[in-house]
């Protein structure tokens, strides 16, 4: 299954958005970092997907949004 | 990017404006975003120094952190650094011994019982590639447990369209791992039973109502009265709460 339309969701993101959540609620990452985590709730999608490890093995793109 | 790469790289969608799950569901549907392999969480597994959004982070192929910023004006760099790690994926990491070359072409193609019957041939010589042929076994394993460990998720969740071919898949991918083969067995056995006919009938009908909501939004025709019948009819099924969450979230 493909995953088009990766760009226009960006841009939608973008359009919906407003500012960030100032209130961090996870680690501040740097370039260099192996992030983990563990989902407490279901993905959205995500067949599954149970901590950041699961995506090993691939690239991963986080993308950070809003729906207002 | 993504008819360039497919399903070749993850996307993971965090909203970060304190929307809950069924306001983010309901708000990609009706955008028509799903249906692609993008996932949605509304938990933010990690912070990066970026202002605004949208923003992002890009992980390599080990999780590790190779870039993050705006996505619109990185467009180019997140493109050219994908390629880099689609690189790594197929020719392994540089410091990969070249005895480990087969064994890392077997368990990129998913053939994990391969890849670990290779890569223990090297730890079994006991040379200087032994080392990192053990962190190697361990981390296939680690990978074909996780693969079967999703099909068991799909299986508990009523997702029988989606894991009747995973578990095909995976039947001959973990040959040999006696273990987890036995478990993909065991679920197939279930999967075909008569006891889960009306499981079956149930995924295949949801499967078709979540195609025509992931093509036409919510404002797919009659989509609620689709899932009302398909509750009423398969009452006591996994998919039938399923579908009523579903109708939650397109009538919120």
């Amino acid at each position: 299954m493909k995953t088009p339309a990766i760009t226009a969701l960006f841009v939608g993101g973008a359009l919906a958005a407003a500012t960030a959540s100032t209130e961090p609620t996870a680690d501040t990452v740097e370039v260099g970092s192996k992030p983990s985590y563990s989902f407490r709730q279901s993905v959205l999608n995500g067949q599954g997907l149970q901590s950041l490890a699961d995506l090993k093995g691939k690239p991963t793109l986080v993308d950070f949004w809003g729906t207002k | 990017m993504a008819e360039e790469f497919g399903d070749a790289v993850n996307v993971l969608f965090v909203e970060v404006q304190g929307a809950d799950d069924g306001k983010v569901e309901h708000f990609c549907l009706d955008k028509k975003w799903m249906g692609t392999s993008a996932m949605w969480t509304t938990e933010r597994p990690f912070n990066v120094e970026a202002r605004g959004i949208p923003h992002f982070a890009l992980l390599g192929v080990d999780g590790e952190v190779i870039l993050f910023g705006n996505p619109i004006s990185l467009h180019s760099k997140i493109e050219e650094l994908v390629q880099e790690q689609l690189d790594v994926a197929r020719k392994g990491p540089e410091d990969l011994p070249k005895s480990l070359k087969k064994s890392w072409k077997s368990f990129q193609g998913g053939n994990y019982a391969d890849a670990i019957e290779k890569a223990q041939k090297v730890v079994d010589k006991g040379e200087e590639d032994a080392e990192y042929a053990t962190g190697l076994v361990a981390d296939i394993e680690k990978r074909a447990a996780g693969s079967v460990d999703r099909a068991s998720w799909l299986m508990d969740s009523g997702r029988l369209v989606e894991v009747e071919d995973l578990l095909d898949d995976l039947e001959g991918r973990v040959e040999g791992m006696e273990d987890l083969h036995a478990r993909v067995l065991a679920m197939k056995e279930t999967l075909e039973s008569d006891d889960m006919k009306a499981e079956r009938d149930a995924a295949k009908a949801l499967a078709k109502i979540e195609e025509t909501l992931h093509k036409d939004g919510l404002k797919a025709r009659n989509v609620d009265r689709k899932l009302e019948k398909l509750v009423e009819k398969y009452a006591g099924t996994k998919c039938a709460e399923r579908a009523k969450h579903l109708l939650d979230v397109v009538t919120r």
